[in-house]
């Protein structure tokens, strides 16, 4: 039964069939990916609200979904209009494209000239298991992540962890592509910056500006 | 003649192979001069492996409760179709 549901032809007629055991493998299948895309837009109380009335709209414009894209890639591109409107609707919206200055912690690391004045450390590690050997940087990476500012947590997430691609990535969080990649750069540089401190002085150094 | 800050820039094109071949020529010769780019363009690479291994960016820490997928399914068919 799961794996004819895994094909989203199949998954997509059992909705619109309003088959339980396909509305149930949906839910089960993207609840997360959406939980934690509402999260990084809207903030950790209003997600869950956000989520509910995304499923909702899924649910309604999943007869006019047009196959362009995967229907997880369609669904998460809904909670982010959710997550949007709502935000526009408190009035907290901020334009998701505008981009401040960089803050990624590599830009005073050169000369005059843009060579290296300050350059990285050798991390004297060839593996992430190498790296990672021995929890304090681990932790406080996820805090270094915790607190990038809310977009470039998401593209990193879903480039990095998920796997989809920068165009995949520019459809769900309609912003351009050149602007996925300024979220997605500043963010592997701010990671950068620090592991590279804590390789240097084996102490973690999170403090992160906002920017975007 | 691409300077270190290029690279830095052009390094996360190169690891995501976007790059074009005559810009990826450029990089290789820089990185043969400069022993600090070959050392970021690697460690970025490792930032890059890493970050797939950090929780912060797991979403599976919301995967719904049995109870949770319930309360989502049945408004789900109580929706106005």
């Amino acid at each position: 039964m799961k794996s004819e549901l895994e094909n989203d032809e199949e998954l997509i007629r059992r909705l619109l069939d309003q088959d339980e055991v396909a509305y149930r493998y949906v839910v089960k299948t993207y609840h997360a990916s959406m939980v934690y895309l509402a999260r990084r837009i809207v903030g950790e109380k209003i997600a869950d609200e956000v989520v509910q009335e995304a499923w909702l709209s899924v649910m309604g414009a999943l007869p006019k979904f047009e196959r362009r894209s995967k229907l997880k890639s369609w669904i998460l591109t809904i909670v982010a209009n959710e997550a949007k409107n709502r935000l526009r609707k408190e009035k907290r919206y901020v334009s998701l494209e505008s981009m401040s200055e960089d803050t990624s912690g590599l830009s005073d690391r050169f000369n005059q000239t843009n060579h290296w004045a300050s350059p990285a450390a050798d991390w004297q590690a060839d593996s992430p298991d190498a790296l990672l050997s021995g929890n304090q940087l681990s932790s406080c990476l996820n805090q270094a992540i915790s607190e990038l500012p809310a977009l470039q947590e998401a593209t990193l997430s879903l480039k990095e962890k998920q796997g989809y691609s920068l165009k995949e990535i520019c459809n769900i969080l309609e912003v351009s592509e050149s602007n996925v990649r300024v979220l997605l750069h500043r963010a592997r540089n701010k990671v950068f910056a620090v592991i590279d401190h804590f390789q240097l002085t084996g102490e973690c150094c999170t403090e992160t500006a906002p920017d975007s | 003649m691409l300077t270190c800050k290029d690279i830095t820039t052009d390094a996360h094109a190169l690891l995501d192979g976007e790059l074009s071949l005559w810009r990826r020529v450029h990089i290789r010769i820089h990185l043969m001069i400069c022993q600090h780019c070959r050392r970021f363009v690697r460690q970025l690479g490792l930032t890059v492996d890493t970050l797939s291994n950090l929780d912060a960016l797991d979403e599976k820490k919301f995967e719904p409760t049995e109870s949770e997928i319930d309360t989502v399914v049945e408004r789900l068919k109580q929706a106005p179709k």
